[in-house]
Formats: C-alpha cells, structure tokens, sequence
C-alpha cells in the first residue's frame, strides 16, 4: 500500500488509486482521509531535508524513539508542532516494517533483534547485508555523503523502488 | 508610545508587503516590550548576525553562510546532510518568506543548531531585514 500510493508514474495506477481513495472517502473511512494527511505531512516537513524514508524500514519503537528527539535529531534541530509530531509518530508506527503483514521492505525492521532500537536505518543488519560490499569511499565521496542519502545511488528510492542503482563515479551497480 | 508609532512608521515604510510584514511588524512589538530603547531592525546587524562564525553543532563552529553561503542568490548545501538549500533572497527565489509558519520554523530551528540558543525577536526582525534586502 505504501508503496504504491507513492508510485504515481503510471496514469493507470494513479487513476487506480484515485478511485481507491474516493471510494474509501465515500464509505466514510475517516482512516483514509487520515492516511491522506499522514503521507502529505510526511513528504511536506520531513522532505524538506532527506528523503521521506519508507517507514517500513525500521521497526515502530525505533520511530518513537526518533520522533520523542527531534531536538537532536542526529545533530539538527528537526522541531515541529507537537500537534504535528504525535501525528507523524502514529503514521510511521502503524506503517512500520516490524507489524503483521508489512511489505519487502519490512526485511529491514524483520532483521532487528528484538532487544535493539537502531535509530538508523543504515544500523539494522538487512541494510547492512546489502550493503557489505560497497568500498567506504564510495559512500564518503561529496556526491554521496552518507548512507543516509538514498537518492544517491537509488535514484527512484522514494517510490520505494530500490533498483536500478547506479553509484556516483562507478556506475550501474549488478546485485 | 512615542517608540510605538516610530517602529510602526520603520517597518510600514519598509513596505515588503504581505504576510512578511505582519511577522515583522509582530517582531517588532516583541523586541519593544523587551526592550524600550528598541527603534527597529537593522540589516546591518542582521549581516553581522548573518555571517558572523558561532559555536555550531559536533564540535565545528558555524555562521549561517556555512550552509546559505554569503551569496544568497544562489543555491547553498545543508553542510551535514548534503540537501541542496535553494536561495534565500526573495528577488531570487519568489517563494521565500511567504509562508509564515515555515519563516518561524526554520529561525527556531537555525538559531538553536547555529548559536546554540532561540534568536531574540530583535535578532529574528534584523535577519529577516537583511534577507529581504539582499
């Protein structure tokens, strides 16, 4: 669902989805206009400084964790109106990777021992598998900076489509 | 009273327009209540304010130019997370200083990771000042 609703690419799927909320809007699901909200609130204030990352990523006590310090958010101030804050939370846990039924992309939360709360996705040992074999300079190098940066080397990673990837000054990158 | 019409009369001839000057005139009502002597915004402070090296953030001092650079015209780097920054002066970039809410947002927020604190309203009112005449 997730990741879906942030595929617009094809006019069929975005009519599709287009109907989807309608109908969803017509029964009178308050949740749908609701996850309207979350997903626009989502992309709106966190956007603004990184990709809004698929909250499937990392299991939900690890975005409550994230989102109870925003004041150090891994040393930025990232502050937003408590109203905002506590809607952001609920959005991220209910779609977080670690629930019943979460998507591929839940592999990353699935792989965190249930005793740790990585504030990184770049912590949780799936991304970590994936990534073992990609030279440390390749992810300092100014076009990239860190893992954190997704976009970089994932180009359509905010659709939540992790492949083609092609790493800056080394090219396509085959799994 | 006197001081009142006198910031009154600064920023109205300024005259930015818009929701800008609301916040500014705000701004203004503020640093008077904190201080009495206040008679208005300075850009110049506001460059001095602007540009002027801080303790920063992780041990590496910063002025707001790390990021906005001094030309802010163009295009800046977030010097942490690499996000490209678009121009901060609105005859560059008409959509700056439009939207309220976001103006407030990012000061509290830039103030505390450059100074290490929230700018008063005086300091708040001269950075604007010098953004909107840059």
């Amino acid at each position: 669902m997730f990741s879906s609703t942030f595929s617009t690419s094809e006019k069929g799927e975005t009519m599709f989805i287009k109907r989807v909320v309608l109908i969803a809007l017509i029964i009178g699901a308050g949740g749908a206009s609701q996850d309207h909200n979350g997903t626009s609130l989502y992309r709106t204030l966190c956007s603004e400084c990184h990709m809004a990352y698929q909250p499937q990523l990392l299991p939900a006590r690890s975005w409550e964790k994230i989102m109870g310090n925003l004041e150090d958010h891994f040393g930025v101030d990232a502050t937003v109106e408590e109203r905002e804050r506590r809607l952001l939370t609920e959005y991220l846990k209910e779609r977080s990777g670690d629930r019943r039924g979460a998507e591929e992309l839940g592999e990353f939360a699935q792989s965190v021992p249930p005793n740790e709360t990585p504030l990184r996705i770049s912590e949780t040992p799936y991304f970590k598998k994936e990534h073992r074999e990609i030279p440390k300079r390749l992810v300092k190098q100014r076009e990239v900076k860190s893992f954190a940066n997704c976009t970089a080397c994932h180009p359509r990673a905010q659709r939540g489509e992790y492949e083609p990837i092609s790493i800056p000054n080394y090219g396509p990158w085959e799994d | 009273m006197v001081g009142g019409i006198a910031t009154t009369l600064l920023v109205a001839t300024l005259s930015f327009g818009g929701a800008i000057e609301g916040y500014l005139q705000e701004l203004a009502r503020e640093a008077k209540e904190r201080d009495p002597n206040f008679t208005g915004f300075s850009k110049e402070r506001g460059e001095r304010i602007f540009t002027s090296l801080q303790r920063g953030k992780r041990g590496k001092k910063m002025a707001c130019t790390s990021c906005h650079t001094r030309d802010l015209t163009q295009w800046g780097e977030q010097i942490f997370t690499g996000k490209k920054i678009a121009p901060l002066a609105p005859r560059a970039n008409g959509e700056r200083l439009q939207d309220i809410k976001k103006v407030k947002k990012w000061l509290r927020r830039n103030f505390k990771d450059t100074y290490g604190r929230e700018g008063t309203p005086q300091e708040k009112g001269d950075v604007l000042l010098y953004i909107l005449n840059f």
